[in-house]
């Protein structure tokens, strides 16, 4: 691969107008090329490996009484805004949003799968640690108002834009059960997963630690 | 006709639902019976809210065959082991 590329670059130096097209071509993509997501404070490797190794190890609780109206989630961040614009208009470029704060346009780069779209309704906002996977690890016993905290925070990497129908087949998955798609966004995943489990305070249980491992063994 | 319910664990891979995605775990199946129209609804054990299964919903040409119906989707998706 690196060699095809010296070489185009080679001949392109060598016939100045074509270099001058590849550039500006070049440019142009780079204009149009969604940034990728970035929810923020994703931690280093070793301070992800030194948060999970902090979690608690334990089985997943019981279900019972769980509701996602426990987890009252889109809450107004500001203006017309919910948490879920908010989170459209972070992750995405160029994003257009409507007196009512909806996405009218914009591009979106899902770093799950690396598909980009062009419509909001063909993204959503994936709750990296998912709320059912939340209320069996602890969340059960918080209160609704640190739940609602829990579901809608912008502070941490607990959520982020991604496509929507991955998100459906991750669903209450945690990563012992699912993982991205691309394996490339394996390490970033984990950090994500381990802060947000650091910082809630939630526990793993021992295949999800495991998996977690393997996973920051990539970074 | 009443709803029937039955306890399962769904398999890897979970139950794919209309409303929040992929489901696993301890989960209950309901089908419930409305004009001749069967739905298929999964919910967490104990939990407070059912979830349409996605692409499960039919017209049955007999009620008779709500019972079949249920233990046929129960059989595909109670994987106890595994």
């Amino acid at each position: 691969m690196s060699t095809v590329n010296k070489t185009a670059r080679f001949t392109a130096a060598l016939r100045l107008p074509a270099f001058s097209l590849l550039l500006a071509g070049v440019l142009a993509v780079g204009l149009v090329t969604p940034a990728q997501a970035t929810p923020p404070s994703i931690p280093s490797t070793s301070t992800a490996l030194a948060e999970l190794a902090a979690l608690r190890v334990a089985t997943e609780g019981s279900t019972s009484g769980y509701s996602r109206d426990l987890f009252p989630h889109w809450t107004t961040v500001s203006g017309a805004c919910n948490t879920r614009e908010t989170v459209l208009k972070r992750d995405g470029t160029n994003v257009v949003t409507d007196s009512a704060c909806a996405a009218t346009s914009g591009r979106w780069y899902s770093p799950y799968d690396g598909a980009t779209w062009s419509a909001a309704s063909d993204v959503d906002i994936d709750h990296v640690v998912p709320l059912a996977e939340a209320w069996r690890s602890g969340a059960s016993s918080w209160t609704t108002s640190r739940r609602q905290s829990f579901a809608n925070d912008l502070g941490g990497p607990q959520l982020i834009a991604v496509t929507d129908n991955v998100n459906q087949a991750k669903g209450d998955q945690d990563p012992a059960l699912w993982k991205p798609p691309l394996t490339s966004y394996w390490c970033t995943y984990a950090k994500m997963w381990t802060r947000s489990k650091y910082k809630w305070g939630l526990s793993v249980n021992s295949a999800e630690k495991t998996a977690l491992q393997s996973m920051l063994g990539r970074c | 006709m009443a709803d029937l319910s039955s306890a399962f664990v769904a398999g890897p891979g979970g139950v794919m639902t209309d409303e929040v995605g992929v489901v696993t775990g301890d989960l209950e199946l309901r089908t419930t019976l409305d004009n001749g129209e069967l739905r298929a609804l999964v919910r967490y054990e104990g939990a407070e809210e059912w979830y349409a299964v996605t692409g499960a919903s039919c017209r049955l040409a007999d009620e008779k065959d709500h019972e079949a119906v249920h233990a046929v989707l129960l059989g595909v998706l109670n994987r106890p082991e595994g």
